[in-house]
Parts: structure tokens; sequence; C-alpha cells
């Protein structure tokens, strides 16, 4: 096979996933922008009021032609003061499956307490104030699923008042790379900055595993348009 | 409180009761921080509106959680159930199971443990990145340094689940959990003779080390090890407890 045609494929695989992120990334602003609504009120929201984000959150699960394919989206609030540790987060079992609402354990007390504060996706978009892609990972006490989580924080007066999450499973970049990819001639893989196999067409590279001694004919680094600081992923054609 | 029915799902078909529906509704509902500790909670005509089933089964549902003391009941006129600041289940009722689950079950169980938490480990040798192997390393060493029994069996159930996590596997670390989740209070139960933190954490730092080496086999190999002898440890105290 061509050097040119390796390329070839490998951009095209590139600005498929680069879509999805971006879309994703829309979607997300979307959200962070009706959470930091809920905040401009004289008191701070309770609980409830978290609950008007509902019909946005199920809106932008239940898209059409499963673009982007978000499988879970929500918001996690930064306690402060009066404002209680709070996460609105809804999931989609899978194309056309009704949305609904996910019960985290927010108790800390109990053995499966989810302390999604310092969750990597949370933390990372809350103290560094900047866009975050993480993963792939096993959300544990979430979905378990295989899980890339996209955040953005969520500023309110200069603080950041929560982070806006949406969650993408590994399993659906498989989909994107198979059909961006149209070829079999060759292997490739999408792995993200640490060298972890996101997705790929082969059973010699696995989901999770570690891309540490791939020797690629090809390569190319996703470009980082949404400010997600060191999560640049890379396509790899190792054959 | 706002309504429960639009957070919790009804499943479309369960085997269980409408009351034992009900009971897993409502310890979701206070562990998701929809009802707080020592928060009040509605009239039983409003909350079995709000959950849609027959105050018979409420009031079935309310009998149980006040057994397992997740809700406590004042009777009289300013009477109603509080949901108790208790969150372990009562020390008596872990010693009785300990004491009449038989040690058959307890191998069972026990084997289950060793083969999803030693799988686990040889996974995570394989695919472990250096900041995970450090995380599994903190959670060893925090086990050494637990004062409480408490916190030594949330810190030995985390470091077991994270094996899973590291192992980047939903499927074991699913399993893990469930494992933990029945074995964990036995195995820290409030009886003589169970081994002390420092034990299985110095056996949690040599699974690391395998980990952090690359070494599968070798994880696999000291994971089972240490499994096996916690389920010795386990039955025996078993067995302390059933002749006594």
């Amino acid at each position: 096979m061509a050097e040119p045609d390796r390329q070839a494929n490998l951009d095209a695989v590139a600005r498929a996933v680069e879509r999805r992120i971006s879309g994703t990334f829309a979607a997300l602003r979307e959200v962070s922008a009706a959470a930091a609504e809920l905040f401009g009120g004289s008191a701070a929201p309770a609980k409830a009021e978290f609950a008007r984000l509902q019909p946005l959150l199920v809106g932008l699960l239940e898209q059409p032609a499963g673009d982007p394919d978000i499988a879970g989206i929500g918001f996690g609030t930064v306690p402060r003061g009066p404002v209680p540790p709070w996460m609105e987060w809804w999931r989609a079992d899978g194309a056309g499956a009704p949305a609904h609402f996910v019960a985290h354990n927010l108790n800390p007390h109990n053995d499966n307490f989810y302390d999604y504060q310092h969750g990597d996706w949370f933390s990372s978009a809350a103290s560094g104030r900047r866009s975050s892609v993480f993963g792939p990972y096993v959300d544990t006490g979430g979905t378990n699923d295989y899980t890339v989580t996209l955040s953005v924080p969520v500023v309110v007066s200069g603080e950041v008042a929560g982070v806006a999450g949406a969650d993408l499973t590994a399993g659906s970049f498989e989909r994107l790379l198979l059909r961006a990819l149209g070829s079999r001639d060759f292997e490739v893989v999408l792995t993200n900055s640490r060298t972890r196999v996101i997705a790929s067409n082969t059973p010699h590279w696995l989901t999770g595993g570690l891309a540490r001694r791939a020797a690629p004919l090809a390569e190319l680094t996703l470009a980082d348009h949404w400010g997600a600081g060191e999560t640049p992923w890379r396509l790899l054609a190792t054959s | 409180m706002t309504s429960l029915a639009a957070y919790l799902r009804l499943p479309g078909e369960s085997t269980s009761s409408r009351a034992e529906l009900v009971v897993g509704q409502l310890e979701s509902a206070i562990a998701v921080g929809l009802i707080s500790h020592g928060e009040r909670l509605p009239p039983e005509s409003d909350l079995a509106a709000q959950l849609g089933v027959s105050i018979g089964s409420l009031r079935q549902a309310l009998t149980v959680l006040r057994e397992k003391g997740v809700i406590l009941t004042r009777p009289g006129r300013n009477g109603g159930s509080v949901v108790s600041d208790a969150t372990d289940v009562p020390d008596r009722l872990v010693v009785d199971r300990l004491r009449n689950t038989p040690a058959e079950h307890l191998r069972d169980l026990g084997d289950l443990r060793a083969s999803v938490s030693a799988s686990a480990a040889r996974l995570a040798a394989d695919r472990g990145t250096e900041p995970e192997v450090d995380r599994l390393a903190d959670l060893a060493e925090r086990l050494a340094r637990a004062t409480t029994r408490g916190s030594a069996r949330r810190v030995d159930s985390r470091f077991h689940i994270e094996l899973g996590v590291v192992a980047q596997s939903p499927r074991l670390t699913l399993e893990i959990v469930r494992c933990q989740g029945e074995l964990a209070p036995l195995r820290w139960a409030p009886v003589a003779g169970l081994p002390e933190p420092a034990v299985p954490a110095r056996r949690h730092l040599q699974v690391v080390e395998m980990i952090r080496r690359g070494d599968g086999a070798g994880a696999h190999a000291v994971a089972v090890a240490h499994c096996e002898a916690e389920t010795r440890a386990l039955i025996d105290a078993h067995f302390t407890l059933a002749e006594g």
C-alpha cells in the first residue's frame, strides 16, 4: 500500500473524530450556559433547581442519526456555601432507548460513594479552568462503561460553579473509525496521549491496551481545537 | 422533597415484590442525597403517591427499612419516620451473618473473589500506566494506616475495585464491586482473629510491585495467595463464632 493512501485514510479518520469531539463540546457549551443561568438568581440553586436542565440534557441525548452519539451528559456542582453536592446526570442506553436519570451515590459514608469531585474529568476542568478530554477509563459507580468523558467548567461571576460533562463510549469510536476508513487493508489504532488504545480495526491492538511499542508506518496527532491541554489523541497505521 | 418518581426508574418487569422495590428505591434516594440524613420522610399517603404504590406496600417497605436501621420512627402525633445517621449495617447483624453463613458459602464467595481480583491484577500489570499504579500504591498505604474497621473496609474494597479499573475491565470491576459488597463487611467484622490492616496492606503492596514491573503472572499469583489466606481466616472466624 503506497504511503499517500495511508495518510489520506488517517486524515479521513482524524476529521471524523475531530467532528465528533467538536460536536460534543458544542453540546457542552449549551449545557454550561443553561447551568450558569441557574446561578443567576439571588439565592443559590437547590438540588431541585437542576432538574430544569432535564429537557436540554434529554434532547442532546436523543439526537437524530446518533450524531455525535453522546451516551451520557450532565452537570456536577462545585459545592460551596449553600450550593450542595449534586450530579444532574442523564443517560440513554443505546439508540432509541428513553433517557433516564443516573442516581450516583453521593453519600461519603457509603461504601459505594461516587466521589465525582475527585474524578479526573471534573477536577481537570474545575481546577484547570479549561476544557478536558479524559479517558478511556472504567467509570465505576457511574455508568460502568469504558468511557471517554469530555468536560467544560461552568464559570459564574469569575468562580467555577460546576462542570458540565459528556460521556462517549470507547466502543462508539470503533464505528466511527470503521466508517471513515472504508477499507481493512491496513491496521489503524486510535490512542489517547498516554498511548492507551481507544479503538482499532484489528485484534492486534486491543482497546485498553498500551500502544507503547507500536512502530507505526504512518501517524497523525489530532489537533487540539478545544484547548483541552495535553490530551491530543493519535492515529497510528501499524501495517 | 422533589418528586422521587422522576429520578427512580421502576423496572418494567421484576420478580421482587412491590415492597422490596420500594425499599431499594428509598435506599437509593438516600444514597443519592435526595433525602438527607436526619430529614423527615413525607407523610405515608404523600410518599405512597409519589412512588406510585399502595400504602400497604409502602408500610411493608418502611418496616424493612426500620429493621435495617435505615430509618427511625417515632410514634404519635408529632412522630414520623426520619432517615437515621447510621449508614453502616449494625455490627450485631454482621456478626450474626458471619456466624450463620456456612463455611461452604464463604469458600465459594472467596473463590470468586480470588478469581476476579487476581485476573484484574494480571491485566493491570499489562495495561496499567505509571499514575494508575501510583494510585494503587496509595490505596495500599492508606490501608496500612487505617485506624477504624470502617475505614479499613472501605479502602480495602477500593483497592480491589481499583485493580479492575487499572485492568481497564468494566465487567471485572463490576464483579469485584459485587464480591466486595458481600465479602468486605464479613471480612472486617468486629470479631477476634481476623487479620489487622497491616497484613492485607503488605500483600497489596506486593501485588502493586508486580504490576509496576509488568509481571502479570506474579501479580496473579500473589493476589490468589492473598485472597485464599483471607478466605481461610474468614472461615476460621466463622467456626469460632459458630462453636462459641
